[in-house]
């Protein structure tokens, strides 16, 4: 084991001896990040800040006495309560659809107009609505009629009117309560998205902490790990190492550790970065609160963050014994690293976690699902160590093959 | 005496990859370096194994110093047998151009790392740290990178590094391969120097000259046998002239070899 501590001190001097190396491995990323979340998350508060100042322009369709009621009854009170009622700071102006040239559907018609800022948002009421509320309430129909919101999330200003336009609509409700008693819900708006996919893309970033966290990790280990044994090959000091009177398996183990412990050291250089972006970036990742993640969730955390390492340095050693030089490593890694990436994306998509067994046992996917679930406080203990164990085999069997790898005179000597 | 390395029957071969055969003009998917070398090595003696390019000296070195195994026949070093790797590492020392250090190390550090995997004492390892580097007039340099030290120097490191635990064989690849004449000699006196001191020095090398300074006895290898194995001196005597070159060009011909 000395033997391999002796590698794992050799591999470490090599980074930590190495001013250059030390900024780009540890403090660059971290520091990119915090300076790119940063700029980005003041730029969108502000940008909220802005959109909260601004008169919205709020189209209205067949719009009945209780919304403009509403919209007096909002003034009053905010006239009253300025701190609890914000002025509302909205135009609603009467609209007709039919007078839209060229038989435009409605929502197109909108997209130009919200895209270009001269409409916010648009509230469309069926026609002859205050009729078939009181017909909905005598049950003489089935269902109340609808409200229609047109609303681009994506733009700032139209975000804020549809809020605005939701406002109304809840103290639409809160008045006929009060009319004739706890009433069925019927003043609710139904969004109809303006913006694109392309658009919403960008708002799913708060949902993207475990795929920031793999990425970081693969990242960060990639180029450590194509080099360690690639790069001895290239530089010629592999057959000095291979003099060395020291078991194969004790090299592999000081090539791992080190590449592991440079690894989570870079990888949470940019975890660090990214929380300390926080509170400068909250309309990018949302009102995220780490400090209410109890000392087991961190450890959790840590320990996942440890495993992600641990399996993309196994992948990438594979890389590296396979390859004559770093670059060919780093070339055989990528696609390791590509397929993290793609899996990290999976559970982003899903709200809860599976319950049965075996997704927690795939590889890399059950350290994303993992990571998921320490976030949303859900992940189940049993769960938590099917992850630990499945990765730590996954670990040994990799690691193992790194070994035989080390043994193949065609892959250490070839030219 | 005992000999210290003994070679019996030794045989490797390796599968060629389509881009080797091409480039080898060979259409066999097997090639074999080495087959069926036989030969010992003795304290206090150096030996030399001769012969051009692709003959199969590297490939018997690599094999003597356990890099690669052989496909068959026996190899033993100080009576260790090849299979035991780890034994026969702490005996020997192995040197070739292609053994380098690594560029950011400075010659301290290389000393130090390579020789605590050797289980040495820290007080041994700067001994001997000294020792070698006062000889090697390294000791100006200790601290400088080795990828900013020059070819020469680097091959001194190289030497000093391999030779931290004192081993009693001492095995050299082309030991001479890019260094300068002043290198050059510091090297080749230095083997003199441990062969002095009862080591056995066994080198490979296509250079007839420095087989007939430096060798007491040497081995012709051609295309992976050994034609011939006896003292330099007996070699030599073989030709008219008694020069080393001639025995060589007029073997290599009587084997139909020349191109």
């Amino acid at each position: 084991m000395k033997h391999a501590l002796n590698i794992v001190r050799k591999e470490l001097d090599k980074i930590f001896r190495n001013p250059r190396l030390i900024f780009s491995t540890f403090i660059l990323p971290g520091l990119l990040i915090f300076v790119i979340y940063s700029v980005l998350g003041k730029t969108l508060n502000s940008q909220v800040q802005k959109a909260n100042e601004h008169m919205s322009k709020i189209y209205v369709v067949n719009g009945p006495d209780s919304f403009y009621a509403a919209r007096d009854l909002y003034d009053s009170l905010s006239e009253a309560d300025p701190e609890t009622y914000y002025k509302l700071n909205a135009d609603f102006i009467p609209f007709d659809p039919s007078t839209i040239e060229g038989n435009l559907p409605l929502k197109d018609y909108l997209t130009g107009l919200v895209d270009e800022g001269q409409v916010d948002a648009l509230v469309s009421f069926e026609a002859d609505f205050k009729n078939k509320v009181e017909a909905f309430l005598n049950k003489e129909r089935d269902t109340a009629p609808e409200v229609f919101i047109y609303a681009n999330s994506t733009i700032n200003n139209s975000s804020v009117a549809l809020s605005k336009i939701n406002t109304l609509l809840g103290l639409m409700n809160s008045t006929k309560m009060a009319e004739i008693g706890n009433p069925p819900s019927i003043y609710t708006g139904i969004p109809v998205e303006l913006a694109s996919e392309e658009q919403t893309s960008g708002q799913m970033i708060g949902m993207l902490l475990p795929m920031l966290i793999t990425v970081f990790v693969f990242a960060g280990g990639i180029s450590v790990g194509a080099d360690a044994i690639a790069g001895e090959k290239e530089r010629g000091t592999i057959s000095t190492l291979l003099m060395a009177p020291v078991s194969k398996s004790y090299i592999v183990i000081g090539k791992i550790i080190a590449t592991i412990i440079i690894t989570v050291l870079s990888s949470l250089g940019s975890f660090v970065g990214v929380i300390a972006s926080f509170p400068n970036a909250k309309e990018l990742f949302g009102n995220v609160n780490m400090i209410s993640y109890g000392f087991v969730q961190y450890v959790q955390i840590f320990t996942v963050i440890i495993l992600i390492a641990l399996i993309a340095s196994s992948f990438f050693l594979i890389a590296s014994a396979i390859a004559k030089s770093t670059k060919e490593a780093t070339m055989y890694a990528t696609p390791v690293y590509m397929i993290a990436m793609v899996t990290s994306y999976f559970p982003m998509f899903t709200d809860k976690l599976p319950k049965e067994a075996g997704p927690y046992l795939i590889p890399i996917y059950n350290l994303i699902l993992g990571l998921k679930g320490i976030l949303l406080s859900n992940l189940t203990t049993l769960n938590f160590f099917l992850i630990v164990g499945s990765t730590l085999v996954y670990a040994v069997l990799l690691l193992n093959l790194v070994r035989v790898l080390f043994k193949s005179e065609q892959l250490m000597f070839q030219k | 005496m005992e000999a210290t390395i003994v070679v019996k029957d030794l045989r490797k071969t390796f599968r060629q990859s389509a881009k080797q055969m091409k480039i080898n003009h060979s259409k066999e998917k097997i090639k074999v370096a080495v087959d069926g070398i036989s030969f010992e090595t003795f304290p206090g003696e150096i030996f030399g194994l001769l012969g051009p390019n692709g003959a199969g000296k590297t490939t018997t070195l690599r094999c003597i110093a356990t890099l690669i195994r052989p496909d068959s026949g026996e190899i033993k070093v100080k009576g260790i047998d090849a299979s035991d790797e780890l034994a026969i590492k702490k005996s020997i020392a192995f040197l070739t151009n292609e053994i380098r250090l690594e560029d950011q190390m400075t010659p301290n550090y290389a000393f130090d790392y390579y020789a605590r995997f050797h289980e040495m004492p820290q007080e041994l390892i700067h001994a001997r740290r000294k020792e070698l580097f006062d000889y090697f007039g390294i000791n100006d340099f200790s601290e400088v990178k080795i990828g900013d030290l020059s070819t020469g120097m680097k091959q001194k490191v190289s030497i000093a590094v391999s030779l931290a635990h004192d081993p009693d064989v001492i095995i050299f690849d082309e030991p001479t391969n890019g260094l300068d004449i002043l290198t050059a000699k510091s090297v080749t006196d230095y083997l003199k120097e441990l062969s002095r001191q009862g080591k056995t020095v066994i080198i490979s090398t296509h250079i007839m000259g420095l087989v007939d300074k430096l060798c007491d006895r040497a081995g012709i290898i051609i295309n992976g046998k050994m034609v011939m194995c006896d003292t330099v001196k007996n070699v030599r005597a073989l030709s008219p002239t008694n020069d080393l070159e001639d025995v060589f060009f007029e073997i290599y011909q009587k084997g139909g070899l020349t191109e």
